[in-house]
């Protein structure tokens, strides 16, 4: 056939370049050998069946360019009834509902968010309607009153879906049509009366469930109000976020979100192991304050709820047993203390998966290789409200964009041999200083612990000096973890990135790195050394170092900004401008926060109230930090993807951090023997003993299930293999979807681009063929309609050649339609297709074989009896009709039947025109 | 709610609380930011739905928007004439959609509407230069804008038509996690 001839049709990477395409589009070939017309709607076809197959929800999506098809396909051949047909099918609403539906199909939802989906579209039909009535519809001579019926036809539909829906499903689906509030409001009037109206045969339930919500609402009004004045610093972050735009307000979110975190679990400890522990009379505080406490946690405080030791073992019956009231339930503070402690945890894990799952999906799903210029482009910050702030924001964009410019400009250089193994030592060189201070400092730690816990009389802690030496172990960890970031930052001056991204997670990586290590040696530490050297009540004196770490860290933050930012700032201004005003480091100060939180949950088995020191700490941390960002910082010059950079903080939040803590707390649950002289689990061998024996000391009737539970899952070690087995598998499930979607992303992408240009090339004929019919019209019609008639017979009789089948009767398209498709479809695909890929496309097209050779008969053909009177001159003369090459298959594309049907329908107008005279 | 209830009707209220995404106070907080701009103009009464528009050097003048370069193509792709006259309605659906709780798509059709600024329908290029301009006050040279634009077209346009319909901006939207947060004006 013809691909033999034309190398431009051999050739594939020919078929993706837009130029030539277009070139060839309108210049060198005929228009019944366009191939991307004649598949079309195969690739239509094959994609809704593939849709039927694997998404029940695609079947709503009707094909506006199907519509089109099909009603060619109702016309035996009449031309003007084709004329009419196009007409009718071809409103612009409808092609440009199809538009937004063939983007709406590669989604998956659930049938509910379909509907809305489908809501959303057809209105978007309506909403982009203004524009094309001024352009296409003029140009297509459609007549306004087409569009009004359609829009009147797509809104009284709406409306019936509306009515269908439930109270929350409506308001959901109302405030989300893209139309005004006018508009919105009268299509809400237009339900309620429907409904109103409609009332007895519209299910009572239904109605009751409806006014439920409106009841609930009104109810719920008050409560929300209550919860917006609730809603901390509202007016403080929207402050900041005017001042200094969405990256920076994301470390204040983080904060807050934190704050919640702790809020929680100080109001889960305190309610269910502080308050029964406040009702125990029998254990009771003697020491005195003195206030030095408040920073180390010494003397009074170890005697007081704040620390483990004070718990105890025994239930409580709430008031002195001499009391009436002591009829309460006995209240087992042993299993009080484990199952709050437990649970905290659960519950922590849950809510951290969860935010970290809908942040990663909202933030990384879909955010592929970005397009940088777009991004920047369109990247304004709508919070942003201050001149200032707005003028430093275009400064940093328009450098961005020059910087974006001079590496576009740049060719991409290439490094020599020398210069890799230069730069790779470079960054070995960093990472060796950088792991040598961490194991450095590390050390460092873990010798300074050791002189601590061997240098301290514990039993003689009433003096004033010691107390405050034990101080120094904190001081020092704050001092490495305010020092030795910096130095990390200075590293940036020997190593050298392509991309900054990348300096900035390396820096990440190695904050991370130190601050786990440190906390890892101090746990070390705590679980070996301090358990195995003797000391009286070993969780109270840890508790005691996790506390003054908290709070001397939270003293160190303050230092920090008055020393580094302050001081900097007024360096910066009046001794040395060149150094500047300080930037508001988000990452670190980020990773300072989740150092503190990792302190915080280790915590808080051995002080349970832990937390509360840090809601204060992070309350103040608020204020202090907005203010000295206030003051003395500017916002960070580089664009900063907040969105993503967030997601990673809460998975670093998760992994070392929550996981490490996570270790710890179940090493202590089950291997690390308690004290035996305080705290709730005082004389067991391990806390989880705690569970043993309460399952043993069951004996209430109802309630073997949970001594089954125990024996049977809990202690069961294959219980637990299949369950990882389980999850595993899920997560194997899950991996192979996602490849597939990939898959399937990745051929739809493809398939939008060459839609793009098929539209293009589309729209580029009829323009063509208008100007050409226009001139036509002028000329000698009988002799134009014998030319044409020629060139019909030239290519009947050329394309049965080409294809080695003889001309039948009326099927001629029949023949040939499906080899041509199967090799359109198979030119179309550029060279750097996958193996993968082309079998997608292959079982892609089995789907659209049968369909296609179905259809053909209906396809009105130039050679059909019904085309006798073609009309003249619908080829333009500048296609070289003549040309070998031209011919392939003698298919007849899409894009000439609209063509004919147009010219056809100009023709008719005319003689009624004429008629009219 | 004593005299609440004498700016707008509980009917109206609802009707809002279902058209937007706003609660009723909000609601009535609104009502007094519009009622803020023009005291003469805007009556205390709404229950009778009067037809009061406010003109766009007036809504622009609010702090919220004032220092935004795109603050005029806002209340012009708001404004159901199209001139910028805002009436409460709109005013209400401008903060609507830019507020924290409207879902991406919808914001994305606004976004689009915003940054078409010759409402052709298509962001096309002389958009992009406007845009570009705005962004950067003028700084960057003209054949860097020139630059910029076909940069920004070739990577989002998917159908290769030279220009980006709603489609390819609503994909490169999706693309760009911090969308939803930037798109967002807290009142």
């Amino acid at each position: 056939m013809s691909r033999q001839t034309r190398d431009g049709v051999l050739n594939p990477a020919y078929h993706d370049s837009e130029t030539l395409q277009m070139g060839r589009g309108s210049a060198q070939r005929p228009p019944q050998q366009n191939p991307y017309g004649s598949t079309e709607r195969t690739y239509d076809e094959g994609l809704q069946a593939s849709g039927r197959q694997d998404w029940d929800s695609a079947e709503h999506i009707p094909m506006a360019s199907l519509a089109g098809g099909q009603s060619w396909d109702q016309q035996p051949g009449g031309l003007s009834n084709a004329g009419y047909e196009w007409d009718s099918a071809s409103d612009p609403g409808g092609a440009r509902a199809g538009d937004f539906r063939e983007q709406e199909r590669p989604r998956l939802r659930t049938k509910r968010s379909s509907i809305l989906r489908q809501l959303r579209m057809r209105n978007s039909s309506l909403f982009f309607r203004g524009a094309l009535s001024s352009s296409a519809l003029g140009w297509l001579r459609l007549t306004a009153e087409d569009t009004q019926d359609k829009t009147a036809q797509e809104e009284q539909q709406l409306i019936i879906e509306l009515v269908a829906m439930s109270f929350y499903d409506r308001v959901r689906a109302i405030r989300q049509l893209p139309v005004s509030l006018h508009e919105k409001k009268q299509i809400r009037k237009r339900v309620l009366l429907e409904k109103t109206s409609k009332k007895g045969r519209i299910n009572w339930y239904m109605d009751c469930r409806d006014n439920f919500y409106l009841f609930h609402r009104r109810c719920s009004t008050f409560v929300t109000n209550a919860y917006h004045t609730l809603q901390l610093w509202q007016g403080g972050l929207k402050d900041i976020g005017g001042k200094f735009g969405s990256s920076i307000l994301s470390y204040f979110l983080f904060i807050k979100w934190l704050l919640m975190f702790s809020i929680f679990s100080f109001l889960v400890n305190f309610g269910f192991i502080t308050v029964p522990q406040l009702f125990d009379r029998d254990t009771v505080n003697n020491g005195t304050f003195k206030g030095l406490e408040l920073l180390t946690g010494e003397g009074y405080f170890t005697q007081s709820v704040l620390f483990y030791g004070f718990y105890t073992n025994k239930s409580v019956t709430g008031g002195s047993s001499s009391n009436s009231t002591g009829s309460l339930l006995p209240y087992d503070m042993q299993l009080a203390y484990f199952f709050t402690i437990s649970v905290y945890f659960v519950l922590c894990c849950l809510s951290l998966v969860y935010s970290a799952a809908s942040s990663f999906h909202k933030n990384f799903m879909s955010a592929s290789e970005l397009s940088r210029s777009g991004r920047l482009l369109f990247s304004w910050d709508f919070r942003v409200s201050n001149d200032k702030a707005v003028r430093s924001r275009q400064k940093n964009l328009s450098t961005q964009l020059k910087e974006l410019l001079s590496e576009h400009l740049q060719q991409k250089l290439c490094m020599t041999f020398d210069e890799r193994i230069k730069r790779f030592g470079r960054h070995l060189l960093a990472w060796f200083v950088s792991s040598g201070l961490a194991i450095g400092c590390s050390a460092a730690v873990y010798f300074l612990c050791l002189y601590n816990v061997n240098s301290s009389p514990w039993n003689n802690r009433s003096d004033l000096t010691k107390e405050a030496s034990t101080l120094l172990l904190p001081i020092v960890v704050s001092l490495i973890n305010l020092i030795v970031p910096l130095l990390y930052s200075l590293l940036r001056n020997i190593e050298f990135f392509t991309f900054p991204r990348h300096e900035l997670y390396t820096l990440i990586l190695r904050n991370v790195i130190l601050k786990m290590s440190i906390i890892g040696v101090l746990c070390y530490y705590w679980l070996d050394k301090v358990v195995n050297c003797g000391i009286p009540c070993w969780e109270t004196f840890v508790g005691g170092d996790i506390y003054r770490l908290v709070v001397i860290d939270f003293f160190f933050c303050l230092f920090a900004c008055f020393f580094g930012e302050f001081l900097h700032k007024v360096i910066g201004t009046r001794f040395f401008p060149r150094l500047g005003v300080p930037e508001f480091d988000i990452a670190r100060n980020v990773l300072d926060l989740i150092y503190a939180q990792t302190l915080a949950w280790i915590g808080i088995y051995f002080s349970p109230l832990l937390p509360l020191i840090q809601i204060i700490k992070l309350f103040l941390m608020f204020y202090v930090k907005k203010f000295s960002l206030m003051q003395n910082c500017h916002p960070p010059q580089r664009s900063w993807r907040a969105a993503q950079m967030m997601t990673i903080f809460i998975l670093i939040l998760f992994f070392p951090s929550y996981v490490g803590v996570l270790i710890t707390i179940a090493v202590i649950f089950w291997r690390i023997t308690p004290s035996s002289s305080c705290g709730p689990f005082r004389g067991l061998n391990v806390p989880f003993d705690v569970i043993a024996n309460w399952i043993d000391s069951i004996t209430l009737p109802g309630s073997q299930w949970v001594v089954w539970i125990y024996n049977n899952l809990i202690q069961s070690v294959l219980f637990f293999f299949i369950l990882t087995l389980l999850v595993l598998i899920l997560i194997y499930v899950y991996y192979q979807i996602v490849v597939g979607r990939k898959k399937l992303i990745a051929i739809l992408r493809d398939h939008i681009a060459n839609e793009g240009k098929d539209k293009a090339f589309l729209l580029e004929k009829l323009k063509k063929l208008q100007s050409q019919s226009m001139s036509s019209l002028y000329q000698d019609p009988s002799l134009e309609a014998m030319g044409s008639k020629q060139d019909i017979q030239d290519r009947e009789v050329r394309g049965s050649n080409q294809n080695g089948t003889p001309f039948e009767g009326t099927f001629p398209v029949q023949l040939r339609r499906a080899p041509s498709l199967q090799e359109t479809s198979n030119r179309r695909q550029p060279t750097s297709f996958s193996g993968e890929r082309q079998s997608a496309r292959d079982a892609e097209r089995e789907y659209v074989l049968p369909n296609v050779l179905q259809e053909p008969q209906q396809q009105p053909w130039p050679g059909a009896p019904g085309f006798q009177q073609a009309p003249p001159n619908y080829i333009p003369p500048d296609y070289p009709v003549d040309d070998d090459s031209s011919m392939e298959g003698g298919t007849l594309p899409v894009s000439d039947a609209l063509a004919q049907a147009l010219w056809a329908r100009r023709q008719a107008e005319d003689e009624e025109e004429e008629g009219r005279y | 709610m004593g005299n609440k209830q004498t700016i707008f009707t509980d009917e109206q209220l609802d009707a809002y609380q279902d058209c937007t995404f706003f609660t009723r106070k909000e609601i009535l907080r609104l009502h007094g930011r519009y009622h803020e701009l023009a005291p003469n103009l805007v009556p205390m009464d709404y229950t009778n739905d009067p037809d009061v528009k406010l003109p766009l050097q007036l809504i622009i003048n609010m702090p919220e928007l004032k220092e935004n370069p795109f603050k005029q193509r806002i209340v012009e792709a708001f404004s159901e004439d199209g001139q910028g006259n805002l009436s409460f309605n709109d005013f209400v659906d401008m903060f609507s959609v830019l507020s924290e709780m409207a879902p991406r798509e919808l914001k994305a059709i606004y976004a689009f509407k915003i940054y078409d600024f010759n409402t052709d329908n298509f962001i096309c290029k002389s958009d992009l230069e406007q845009t570009l301009n705005k962004l950067t006050r003028d700084e960057l040279a003209a054949e860097e804008v020139n630059l910029v634009c076909e940069k920004a077209i070739e990577e989002a346009d998917l159908d290769g038509d030279g220009k980006l319909a709603f489609t390819d901006f609503e994909n490169m939207i999706s693309r760009a996690p911090d969308f939803l947060s930037t798109f967002h004006i807290r009142i």
